[in-house]
């Protein structure tokens, strides 16, 4: 269980999130939907530990991770999906996911990267095709599939996902969206962040609503879908309507 | 056969002819001015060696190498002068330029890309100053005179086929030491960091700590260039520790390519005889030398342009994809090859 607790954090000295708290639970997708520049992808981060709070917790499984620096949460089971998925361009397929697994040697750990290899393939069978092929050769989804495969690579037990969606075709989104959903059935817990709301709401259990660095409002996904103001955000009414 | 298993084997083909070729040659050439340059040659190697790690590999770029390599020979020579045993000598030369690595690595290492490169530089600047200024160290411009020869026990490496082989065991070596670091798990680190530092994040990889690491490691590795350098010529001077010299290590690099040792040392052998090329091609026309020798660091500048512009890959990555190429042909004759 991921509990983040009165999170404020920003940079330089312009505050972006304002005590903002969530918790998801063990093998529960929660998402954080909002318009641009609500704080999402920040608050992401500081889950990650790519950015120190000012204040607030974060607590994995009751233990506090604040001070826990990024690389170190890794090794935690907190791995992240960055944004532009951040990949090793000129690197292979294989050697990117070999580096996902950067914290696990050792005889007994190698046995289980190389089955965790193999149900990346199985997920992802494009990859296990371009295994060889540097990374900076595939098209986009697949790049965000590796991103995807590479972070699991790590064994995580909580994933974050920073706009998976981004610049891809509907297709492929809903191919890389169901892969997500045998990860939650497998009991992975996962904190979506996602410009497209609609999108998220339908494939996790939990959502919260951002605005301005705070959270306006969170419930069950199906709650929020059928709730009005949210409808508001789809159509874009926050961006400038107020 | 598929490409990297041909070039594998290649590779290993490659190296042996080297090691063959290198260990006969005093056998075969009488010529000891061919000697005393392919030391420089393997002296260069060491040097691009470490910085092959950091920029090569790790996308770091450093144009301050040329202090560790100062670093390296000013402390050895002191100390071999004061009779301290040559092996200890060099361990003090190559762990001062190492410190000195770590010094310039705390602070900037939050740097990147054009703000290094300054900082670097920056060093390399304040160490020559610093060369040429503690005259009762380092005998300020006048240089370092009369450093004794590398010695191990009762075992002098005076002659020129003996420094050869020394300066060669150790290229050895350290080759060795860094093709390992490379095909492993650290190599991976390092060209993690080169492709994302925040992806390299994102899979557990203390980014700050490797770059220290490797900074610290091809200061070492200048320092112990430098080291046998100065034993081998048994003088230094500040005039060898400039950013000139900093200048060419990049440009051997960036022409061997980017992410490959093979290809640095490939650079490295060919720039660093271009200077020398009336004696490596005796028959050559003495105007034709007298340009090349006149030109030499124009030659340098334009390679380093060239390779920006049209090998971005280098000699490393023009010899990949044409063994690829190469591989793709051989396996499309063969019926039922995985490319057929």
């Amino acid at each position: 269980m991921l509990e983040v607790q009165g999170i404020v954090a920003g940079y330089g000295r312009i505050p972006v999130l304002h005590e903002v708290s969530l918790t998801a639970e063990a093998g529960q997708m929660v998402t954080l939907v909002g318009a641009n520049g609500a704080g999402k992808s920040t608050l992401l981060k500081v889950i990650a530990g790519v950015l120190p709070p000012w204040s607030g917790r974060v607590l994995l499984e009751g233990e506090d991770v604040t001070a826990v620096p990024a690389h170190r949460r890794v090794g935690r089971g907190i791995v992240l999906v960055p944004e532009g998925r951040m990949l090793f361009g000129a690197m292979s397929v294989d050697e990117n996911l070999s580096l996902g697994a950067y914290l696990r040697t050792g005889a007994e750990a190698k046995r289980r990267v190389q089955a965790d290899r193999e149900r990346v393939f199985e997920l992802f069978p494009i990859l296990a095709k371009r295994r060889s092929q540097p990374a900076g050769t595939l098209s986009g989804g697949e790049q965000q599939m590796l991103a995807v495969g590479r972070a699991l690579m790590s064994d995580p037990t909580v994933l974050l996902l920073d706009e998976p969606s981004l610049g891809l075709a509907p297709k492929v989104i809903s191919e890389i969206f169901a892969v997500l959903d045998r990860l939650r059935e497998d009991g992975l817990t996962m904190v979506l962040v996602e410009q497209d709301a609609r999108l998220a709401l339908k494939h996790a259990e939990h959502g919260y609503v951002m605005r301005t660095g705070t959270v306006v409002l969170d419930g069950a996904s199906s709650d929020l879908l059928a709730n009005d103001d949210v409808r508001l955000i789809y159509l874009g009414a926050w961006h400038g309507g107020e | 056969m598929s490409a990297p298993g041909k070039r594998n084997i290649l590779a290993a083909v490659a190296i042996a002819i080297c090691a063959v070729a290198i260990v006969a040659l005093p056998f075969v050439v009488a010529d000891r001015y061919i000697l005393r340059i392919l030391t420089v040659v393997g002296i260069n190697v060491i040097m691009v060696a470490g910085l092959s790690l950091l920029f090569g590999y790790a996308g770091q770029i450093s144009l301050g190498q040329a202090a560790f390599y100062g670093l390296g020979a000013y402390t050895s020579g002191y100390l071999a002068k004061a009779g301290v045993p040559w092996l200890v000598a060099l361990v003090g030369g190559v762990g001062v330029a190492a410190l000195g690595g770590l010094l310039i690595a705390l602070p900037s290492l939050r740097l990147k890309g054009h703000y290094l490169a300054m900082a670097t530089l920056g060093f390399g600047e304040i160490m020559l100053f610093f060369f040429t200024e503690t005259e009762s160290i380092t005998g300020g411009s006048n240089g370092l005179r009369g450093i004794p020869p590398a010695s191990i026990g009762p075992l002098e490496f005076a002659t020129p086929v003996a420094k050869y082989f020394l300066v060669w065991a150790v290229v050895a070596i350290v080759l060795l030491l860094a093709a390992n670091v490379v095909r492993h798990r650290p190599g991976r680190a390092l060209r993690a960091i080169h492709g994302s530092e925040m992806g390299a994040q994102a899979c557990g990889i203390d980014t700050v700590r490797v770059k220290i690491q490797v900074f610290v490691i091809s200061a070492g590795l200048g320092g112990l260039a430098g080291v046998l350098y100065g034993h081998y010529v048994g003088f230094v001077s500040p005039s060898t520790f400039t950013l000139h010299y900093s200048l060419i290590l990049v440009t051997m690099v960036a022409l061997g390519g980017m992410g490959s040792l093979g290809g640095a040392v490939a650079g490295t052998v060919l720039l660093t005889l271009l200077p020398f090329i009336d004696a490596i091609i005796p028959g050559l026309p003495r105007t034709t030398v007298a340009v090349l020798q006149d030109w030499t660091n124009d030659i340098y500048g334009l390679v380093l342009i060239l390779v920006m512009l049209f090998m971005p890959r280098g000699l490393a990555g023009w010899a990949r994809s044409l063994v690829a190429r190469l591989a793709e042909r051989g396996s499309a004759r063969v019926p039922g090859g995985e490319r057929a």
